[in-house]
């Protein structure tokens, strides 16, 4: 090594990173860190206890004082979460929504209990449908299906729901948000986010399967706040990744036939049947359990939970349709009345050969909700030929203050 | 049992207070060896968790076979490189200006102490240049004073391989010091600090 390269070094080990460390935030670490490790602990104690309970036992007896406490704390806040009892009614800001059917032989349990119609699900709960169907709802937001074997762990109710999901399957239908996002499912890293939909996503292993039958997913690492940055994905569209690295395994399809059917939600959930076992593969169209009457978007289904759409635009004017559905969706997200926006993007597309679009991508991305009201435009434009088409967009919003 | 062993074996075990005693002994280490690895950040802060997070996870798997600061790196070092992975995949938000780093010391004089701060931005710039393999071995012995032996233990490579990163490291730093102005400026700057000397 030079001197000069030494001395520079020697510098460094005294200065780089030294100030910065010393600096950080401890209260703010510790505020996001200390209720992950709960629900970290939360999830353990579930699992033990749904192994058997001479196994927690040990477990449980060779806690020190402290994590005894935290346990009774724990499984007071489990006993409440899951009492259909004072659940009804009482739905508080910390729930994610009410078991409104437990279909099957088997049972749903939270936190290691068995819980019936009506038991509330709370930020930290671990819900596993062994052997039956649970659907919980969150009014007015959301219905969540836990198919039989799902088993997730409820991260977030505030602002979002967010699952990690562990194995199994989930289905939701979700209605649209106007800003971020309504629902999201992890697995380990990597978030699946939906800011109105009906999706579908499935986890055996390390393998992931999303199946999406309306509105438009994000697909990245999963953020600690705010929207998920990634891929998006438009429906219809079955799409497989591997758990932590969606970038780099991501297969999408957007032919419908591959989409795996939605599940019927709303007032025919009491008489609904058991879904199709899982598969990770797309079902073939042979395949009459897994698509039933072929139908991709039932009937009256899409109205409520589809993202905002713009009337189809024609041949001729599709890209400036495009362009305008764009600077709309970026006009209506909220803003501070003091600063001006200046937008510029493009949209890439890329036609199949009977001039629709296959797929879009806008570089620099813009945010996710802006994708999802643009893609309803985006998807239903035809072109009069095959091929790509890039469409700048330009917008300035100037500032509304004196 | 030393303090810090039973610390380990009681937060391996689920205590939370054992945990949260580890982690505020450890945390400005794990915090600086983050900085020196992925530069000055707006996110080090969710970094930092997610370290302290796969170390609550992983704890139960710590046998004890190699020292905890060892182990602990090699954490931190994991999480570093799975941080790095999905940001590369990320927009970048070029209207977002990195944060400066703060390296203010009351003993010199504001000009030194400006010219000092851009050495060390420069200086994190030539480190983010090298590939993550020799960037990681370059940080963790020369800024870090981590013998090569255990080097190879926190990367989980053959110290022969630790040896041979370091040297292409420090090679290309070497060539790389030319394209940074304030580095090839250097010699002044220490000439000041130090009252005379320097590279020829």
């Amino acid at each position: 090594m030079s001197e000069r390269l030494g001395r520079l070094v020697g510098e460094a080990s005294r200065d780089f990173g030294t100030r910065e460390a010393q600096d950080v935030d401890w209260a703010k670490v510790d505020r996001g860190l200390f209720p992950r490790i709960e629900a970290e602990q939360r999830a353990e104690q579930a699992e033990l206890a749904s192994h058997g309970g001479g196994r927690w036992a040990l477990v449980a007896g060779g806690l020190g004082l402290v994590a005894a406490a935290a346990l009774m704390s724990a499984t007071t806040r489990g006993t409440l979460a899951i009492d259909g009892g004072q659940a009804q009614g009482s739905m508080g800001e910390d729930a994610a929504g009410s078991v409104v059917a437990v279909e099957g032989g088997g049972q749903l349990l939270v936190d290691g209990k068995v819980a019936g119609v009506g038991s509330t699900l709370r930020a930290g709960n671990v819900v596993e449908a062994r052997g039956a169907q649970a659907t919980v709802e969150r009014a007015g937001k959301l219905t969540l299906i836990f198919e039989r074997g799902a088993r997730a762990t409820v991260t977030r109710v505030q602002g979002a729901f967010v699952l990690a999901l562990q194995s199994g399957a989930v289905e939701a239908e979700v209605v649209p948000v106007p800003n971020g996002e309504a629902f999201a499912v992890d697995v380990g890293p990597s978030r699946v986010a939906a800011h109105g939909t009906h999706l579908r996503v499935a986890r055996v292993g390390e393998h992931v399967v999303v199946d999406l039958s309306e509105g438009v997913v994000s697909l990245g690492e999963a953020p600690r706040e705010g929207s998920t940055l990634g891929m998006l994905v438009t429906a219809p569209a079955h799409a497989e990744f591997t758990v932590g690295a969606p970038e780099g395994t991501l297969a999408v399809t957007h032919d419908p036939m591959a989409v795996r059917a939605p599940a019927s939600f709303g007032p025919a959930t009491a008489s609904r049947t058991g879904s199709p076992p899982l598969a990770f593969t797309p079902v073939p169209r042979s395949d009459p359990e897994a698509r039933p009457s072929g139908a991709v978007r039932p009937e009256g289904h899409g109205a409520t939970v589809a993202p905002p759409r713009n009337g189809p635009p024609t041949e001729v004017d599709a890209g400036d349709a495009i362009a305008a559905a764009v600077r709309s969706c970026l006009a209506g997200r909220p803003r501070a009345d003091n600063v001006t926006v200046v937008v510029s993007t493009t949209v890439h597309l890329a036609l199949g050969s009977d001039g629709r679009v296959k797929s879009a991508r806008f570089d620099p991305p813009v945010a996710p909700d802006v994708n999802a009201c643009a893609s309803g435009a985006i998807y239903q434009a035809r072109f009069s030929h095959a091929g790509s088409v890039d469409i700048p967009v330009d917008l300035t919003l100037p500032s509304s203050a004196p | 049992m030393p303090d810090e062993e039973r610390l380990i074996a009681r937060a391996a075990a689920g205590d939370t207070a054992a945990f949260r005693r580890l982690y505020e002994r450890h945390r400005t280490d794990v915090a600086r060896l983050v900085c020196r690895m992925l530069g000055a950040r707006s996110d080090l802060d969710d970094v930092i968790q997610e370290v302290f997070v796969q170390v609550y996870k992983s704890l139960k798997d710590f046998r004890g076979q190699s020292k905890f600061s060892t182990w602990l790196h090699r954490v931190t070092v994991n999480v570093v490189l799975m941080h790095r992975r999905a940001a590369r995949s990320r927009p970048v938000f070029t209207d977002e200006p990195p944060p400066e780093p703060a390296l203010r010391s009351a003993d010199i004089l504001p000009d030194e102490d400006a010219d000092r701060r851009e050495r060390m931005r420069a200086f994190g710039r030539l480190l983010d240049r090298l590939a993550d393999k020799k960037r990681i071995v370059f940080v963790l012995h020369e800024l870090e004073g981590i013998a090569p032996a255990e080097i190879a233990r926190i990367v989980g490579a053959p110290v022969l391989t630790v040896r041979t990163r370091l040297f292409y490291a420090r090679r290309e730093l070497e060539e790389m010091l030319g394209d940074e102005p304030s580095l090839a400026a250097m010699k002044l700057s220490f000439s000041k600090m130090s009252g005379g000397g320097g590279d020829p």
